[in-house]
Parts: C-alpha cells; sequence; structure tokens
C-alpha cells in the first residue's frame, strides 16, 4: 500500500511542474492565479499522502486544512484585489 | 441569553440585513438557531479533537460557545432552523446523485481529452434559473463548477452564465434536472420568497463568495481555536492558531468590505486584545521568575496551581498560548486593515447610545 501512495505522491509532483510552467510563463495574471490555485490543490493531496506514508495522518490532516482554508482565502484576495485594482 | 445581533458594537442597532443577519425576531427561533450552530461547531470540534477528557471537552464547549454567541446567525441568512433538518436530509440525498454526475462527466471529459480529433467546443451559456432562495442559487452554481466541463462564471439576478467546455456538457446543464432537484432540496423555503428577493437585492454581487465566507468563518475560528487549545499535542499553537483567527476575519473583510468589518469589530477591540495578549505571555513568564523559577519555567507553577509538575507544565503553556494566538491575531488583523487602506481606515464614531459592556465581550 506504501509503494501506491508513492506512486501516486510522486505523479502528482510530476503534474505540478505543467503548473508551474503555466504559473511562470503564464501571460495574464488571472492564468497564473488558477496555476497557483491548482498547485494548492496537488499539494494537498499529496500532504494527506504523506500522511498514510508516515502513519500520522491525524498531524497531517490538520496541516491540509490550514493550507485548504490559505490556499482559499489567498486566491480570492487576489481575485479581489484584481477586480478592485487595488481597493480592497 | 442570546438576544443582540453578533457583533454590533459600536454602531446602534441596525435593521436585519445580509451581513447583519437577523433571520426572526422570535426569541424561541433565535434559541433554536443558537443550539443548532453551537451543536454542528461543537461536533466539528469532537472530530477535530480526538482527546475526549472533561478537560479539552470542557475548553471546546467554552470555544464553541463563544463563536456561536459572535456568529451563530451567520448559518441562518438564507434558510431559518425550523426547516434546516429537512434540507439537510435532502441534501444529504442529492450528494451520491452529484457524486455520480461528476463521475460520468469525469469519464466523458477524460474521453475527450485524449480524443485524436478534436472535437472541443468552448462557449459561454446563459440560461435563467426559478431558484429564488441565495443558498439555492449558490448549491446550484457550484454544483455546476464542481462537475468538470461547467464553470459558473457569474450570477445576475437568477440568471447564470455558465462556461461549458463542450456541447453535450450544454445540452445536458439545460436539461434542468440539476436545477429541480436542488429546488426540491430547497422547496421548504418557498413560501419566504419575500425575504429571499430582499437578500438576494442586497447581495447580488459577489452571492457566492459572501455566502460561503459567511458559513466558513464560524468553522475557521473554531479550528483556529483547536489548534490554539491542542498546540501542545499537535502542530500548531498560539502563532498558528492566530493567524487561522485573522484569516477568518480576513475572508470577512474580502467578501464583505474591509470597512464593514472594522466597523464590527471595533480598532479598540482589536487595540485591546493586543495588549491583553502580551500581558498574559509576559505575566505567566514573569509568573514563573517570581516563584523562583526561570523566565517561562512552567515547572514552578506547580506550586501556584496546585497541581503536579506535568500539569503544570501543560497548563503553563497552554496559557502562554492563548496569550500568543490573541495578540498574533490582533497583530494580524490590524497590519491587514492598515495595509490594505493605505493607514488611512475611517472608523465609525461611536454612537451615544452604545451600551458600555458591549465594548469588551471579546477581550
Amino acid at each position: 500500500m506504501h509503494t501506491f501512495f508513492l506512486g501516486i505522491s510522486l505523479f502528482l509532483c510530476l503534474l505540478v511542474i505543467p503548473c508551474l510552467y503555466r504559473m511562470i510563463v503564464g501571460p495574464t495574471v488571472i492564468d497564473r492565479m488558477v496555476a497557483v490555485g491548482a498547485i494548492g490543490t496537488k499539494t494537498l493531496v499529496i500532504l494527506i499522502l504523506m500522511g498514510f506514508l508516515y502513519d500520522r495522518i491525524a498531524m497531517f490532516i490538520d496541516i491540509s486544512m490550514v493550507y485548504a482554508i490559505l490556499n482559499f482565502i489567498g486566491t480570492l484576495a487576489a481575485a479581489r484585489y484584481f477586480e478592485s485594482e487595488g481597493e480592497i | 441569553m442570546y438576544h443582540t445581533p453578533p457583533l454590533n458594537d459600536t454602531r446602534p442597532r441596525t435593521p436585519p440585513t445580509a451581513y447583519n443577519p437577523v433571520f426572526s425576531q422570535n426569541r424561541f427561533e433565535q434559541l433554536r438557531h443558537f443550539f443548532l450552530s453551537f451543536i454542528l461547531l461543537l461536533s466539528f470540534w469532537l472530530i477535530l479533537s480526538g482527546h475526549y477528557d472533561v478537560f479539552h471537552v470542557s475548553i471546546g464547549i467554552l470555544c464553541c460557545l463563544f463563536i456561536t454567541y459572535t456568529s451563530c446567525e451567520f448559518f441562518f441568512v438564507h434558510v431559518g432552523a425550523r426547516d434546516s433538518h429537512v434540507i439537510i436530509t435532502r441534501f444529504l440525498t442529492y450528494i451520491p446523485w452529484h457524486l455520480y454526475q461528476i463521475f460520468k462527466s469525469n469519464i466523458y471529459l477524460a474521453k475527450l481529452v485524449f480524443s485524436p480529433i478534436h472535437k472541443l467546443n468552448p462557449h459561454i451559456i446563459s440560461f435563467d434559473s426559478k431558484l429564488t432562495n441565495g443558498l439555492a442559487l449558490v448549491t446550484f452554481a457550484n454544483s455546476i463548477t464542481l462537475t468538470p466541463g461547467t464553470i459558473t462564471i457569474e450570477i445576475e439576478d437568477s440568471t447564470f452564465y455558465v462556461h461549458a467546455i463542450d456541447n453535450a456538457v450544454a445540452e445536458d446543464l439545460s436539461s434542468g434536472d440539476m436545477e429541480k432537484r436542488i429546488a426540491n432540496i430547497f422547496s421548504p423555503v418557498d413560501h419566504k420568497q419575500e425575504r429571499a428577493r430582499a437578500i438576494l437585492a442586497e447581495e447580488s454581487d459577489n452571492l457566492v463568495v459572501k455566502t460561503i465566507a459567511r458559513i466558513f468563518t464560524p468553522f475557521i475560528q473554531v479550528y483556529g481555536l483547536y489548534v490554539i487549545a491542542h498546540g501542545h499535542y499537535s502542530p500548531g499553537g498560539g502563532f498558528q492558531g492566530g493567524v487561522i483567527l485573522a484569516a477568518s476575519i480576513i475572508l470577512l473583510a474580502l467578501a464583505f468590505g474591509l470597512k464593514q468589518t472594522m466597523n464590527k469589530i471595533d480598532e479598540r477591540i482589536i487595540n485591546k486584545l493586543r495588549s491583553t495578549g502580551v500581558f498574559i505571555y509576559v505575566g505567566i513568564g514573569l509568573l514563573c521568575l517570581l516563584l523562583g523559577g526561570n523566565f517561562l519555567d512552567y515547572a514552578r507553577l506547580d506550586l501556584f496551581l496546585k497541581v503536579g509538575t506535568p500539569q503544570a507544565r501543560s497548563l503553563g503553556i497552554l496559557g502562554v498560548e492563548i496569550g500568543v494566538g490573541m495578540a498574533v491575531m490582533a497583530c494580524m488583523t490590524a497590519i491587514f486593515s492598515e495595509i490594505a487602506t493605505g493607514g488611512r481606515l475611517q472608523q465609525a464614531p461611536p454612537s451615544s447610545d452604545n451600551k458600555p459592556e458591549s465594548e469588551d465581550h471579546l477581550s
């Protein structure tokens, strides 16, 4: 089972690379924001898989929840910022 | 007893609005809202906590009571507690159907992506929804977004603008099956159309963001308090918990506007919290020093607390973490509001009929 989780984590890590490319190259700000959101979602899953790998799932679920909350608020803040052109 | 609108400190009692939501003036109804929110938040805490001894459960009850007091009406803007159990049961039966839809369109989309011939036809469709309740609209919008292939772009006066990647997906959406099911979930509140329309008129911009922020905020706050209270078992502690608490306030500020939020959470309370937090931290440290140990030498507190050394250490750390959490939360909120406004935040002047005791219910 550990090999399975490790394989999935590595595959997700590979999938982060295209998003990273879009984040760095992406012609518009919106592209970059969506790419960051996608990377965040993948990181969340990787964190939980890490929890299974290290047999400390309770701890990693705590961390991943904080990550989810901050990812959500961060995306929202960036969207608000660009929507209203610098005013919040 | 809960009878005042939450976080309404500096301004006279405003009429019920979406941000300052009072679903019903009926005392019994408000009590029902209070208990239902309390049970929701407490079950969330108990799922997180994993420590079921008297001490931790009582900390949980205190934290959940506090959060319920400040924000219990956040859950019941669109739907009252009286109808909520029907809605929750129907919603739970909706979830499997929706998961099946997600599964189906996932497979379809994967086929589409991997097929050698390009059949993609991304376009934006608009259609009018018959749903009147705000929560129903938000559920519908989020269901569309969760289903692969379609993304809700905007809701404007119950007109949906949806980006569809393919004709088949768009046709599937306009068949109206999903909308009918969601209308069925929220049919118990159909008779409250007037109120629903009033809320929709007020929140027509950013309906989804406002509704989701309102539902999430109490849970985020409970989570922050959980991180503070369990800092000595699990990752986190005062600093992290404080940041999460501040994040919940920043979320409110992003959804409802900074000015409106900072009018509800008085800047003076923020300042008081900041200094109280530092006072608790330094106070515990100095207490250890006075009892003959080093600064923050918690083991010395056993004389003072009349418990064994390990418990004294645990309690001392908990106390310090509470102080750090308060200070960090207040500082983060202050930093955010100062940076976002460039230091020119205009506070509403305190009104003359301000009750003196309402000032420090947060501190």
